[in-house]
């Protein structure tokens, strides 16, 4: 039987990656517009996640984040939800949250999905772009940046 | 009289802190090292254990009741012979957590080291020094990687077994001038510890098997009119959730878990193991021929296997102060 030929590959379009500067990025509008390009083909890293805010005191985000974390397996805790507690995988666990996560579409937009602490040395020459969308000088209300968040989950710098 | 609240709750069997697996390795990665400022030195060692006997000893606790008393204690045997340093690793600090930053081999290493890893054919170690020096700058922790020589012992073993100690120093040049003055030699246990210190025994305990909950958990038999089995837990929980709760002491693995002994006082360093072996020797471990370390109280795991001996991280340093022994029971042990 002869092979099958995969001609949709060869026709791809090839996607440049996108390289993300989360500082003082709104997590939220940031995230939507990261899964908009995900699924539209993109490869998306974000960098500096850790500088990413939320618009609001710390203490209520806080206790809304302490909310969801109690949400766990009643039977055993070990098999999940599993809640993130660095920045990167918590910035990274907010876009999933964003995509079609029970189909392979979703999946697969989500692998191409990297996040990182900082910028890491490989990002040092290449194209960063600063979101306007997500802009948070923006907000006339406090904001709180996810690296604040994570050290009260137990996250060490 | 008590019975109708024993009935309504009841402190749970066994703790829920561990996690009852086999263990992965048998040598011990820890996770926190102990505290230390000052000259250079290795923050622990690894032994073989060899087996328990009793100790008569002075009692120099000034606020025990039977303070300067003779009291008698059980202790453990544990055969230390010297440790070899064959690499310096280096760690640098990222936001992940340590990583590796520079690895130093030593020139020449010890022929038995071939049982266990591969090693380069080909090793040019000034340029490995090199780039060590060129990185030193990024190093925030250094480690030994040593090995052991259990050929030396009696126990039949012939592949030594490989670890990471932590150089403690309060500066990072200090620690690998002192690295490099041991790398590729010899270490022996009073270079590292002195008597009367405190330490912690890491090693992988006794296995015992697939066990059931009244072993494993310590579960109360039943009464023998039990119907089905007496040996199991009365009720594995409620209707709903028709699930069984994580929290239910069932049946499974148990032993051979890596755990930590902590704050174990060393009564003796000794380098003649004549003088404390048993009659016709430990049972199921023989003869001392090395140095031995001689630990108030028990350790984990079984004879001949090799444990860690790290120094102690929950203990405030404290005036060390050598214990007098007055007698160690050499009895034999064979009935």
């Amino acid at each position: 039987m002869a092979k099958k030929q995969n001609n949709v590959a060869t026709t791809q379009v090839i996607k440049p990656k996108i390289n993300i500067d989360a500082d003082n990025a709104i997590l939220g509008r940031l995230s939507s517009e990261v899964a908009k390009y995900l699924l539209e083909g993109y490869e998306v890293n974000i960098l500096n996640c850790e500088k990413a805010v939320i618009s609001g005191k710390k203490h209520s985000i806080l206790r809304e984040y302490r909310v969801m974390q109690q949400i766990h397996t009643h039977t055993n805790p070990r098999r999940g939800p599993f809640h993130p507690k660095r920045p990167d995988r918590l910035v990274r666990r907010t876009v999933r949250g964003m995509l079609p996560w029970k189909k392979s579409r979703g999946r697969q937009a989500y692998h191409r999905l990297l996040t990182y602490i900082g910028v890491p040395e490989e990002f040092l020459k290449s194209e960063i772009i600063k979101p306007k969308f997500a802009d948070a000088d923006k907000l006339t209300n406090k904001k709180t940046t996810i690296g604040e968040l994570c050290k009260e989950f137990g996250w060490q710098e | 009289m008590f019975m109708g609240h024993r009935r309504v709750s009841a402190p749970h069997r066994s703790s829920l802190g561990y996690r009852r697996v086999r263990a992965r390795r048998m040598i011990p990665a820890p996770r926190a090292w102990q505290e230390y400022e000052g000259a250079p030195k290795l923050l622990g060692f690894l032994g073989i254990k060899a087996g328990m006997t009793h100790c008569v000893y002075i009692e120099d606790r000034p606020r025990s009741h039977l303070a300067n008393r003779e009291i008698t204690t059980a202790v453990t045997c544990i055969e230390t012979p010297p440790i070899v340093i064959f690499n310096l690793r280096g760690y640098k600090k990222t936001a992940y957590g340590l990583q590796i930053a520079a690895d130093l081999l030593a020139s020449e290493t010890k022929e038995e080291l071939k049982r266990k890893i591969k090693l380069p054919k080909e090793y040019n170690f000034k340029k490995s020094k090199k780039n060590f020096d060129d990185n030193l700058n990024d190093i925030v922790e250094l480690r030994a990687v040593v090995h052991t020589q259990p050929h030396l012992t009696g126990i039949g073993m012939k592949t030594p077994q490989i670890a990471e100690i932590k150089i403690g120093c309060s500066n990072i040049k200090e620690g690998y001038e002192y690295g490099l003055s041991l790398l590729g030699k010899e270490l022996l246990i009073r270079d590292v510890f002195k008597a009367g210190e405190f330490v912690d025994a890491l090693g992988v305990t006794k296995g015992k098997g697939f066990q059931g909950p009244v072993k494993r958990h310590g579960v109360k038999i039943l009464q023998h009119k039990s119907k089905g089995t007496k040996r199991g837990v009365g009720s594995i929980g409620p209707w709903t959730p028709a699930r069984t709760m994580w929290t239910i002491p069932r049946y499974g693995q148990m032993g051979f878990h890596m755990r930590t002994d902590y704050n174990k006082r060393i009564m003796q360093i000794g380098s003649d193991g004549a003088q404390i072996v048993p009659k016709g020797g430990f049972v199921r471990y023989g003869v001392v021929k090395n140095n031995y370390l001689l630990v108030k109280g028990s350790i984990p795991g079984s004879k001949k296997r090799t444990v860690m001996l790290r120094g102690p991280v929950r203990k405030t340093p404290q005036a060390i102060k050598e214990p007098q022994v007055l007698f160690i029971s050499t009895k034999s042990q064979q009935g």
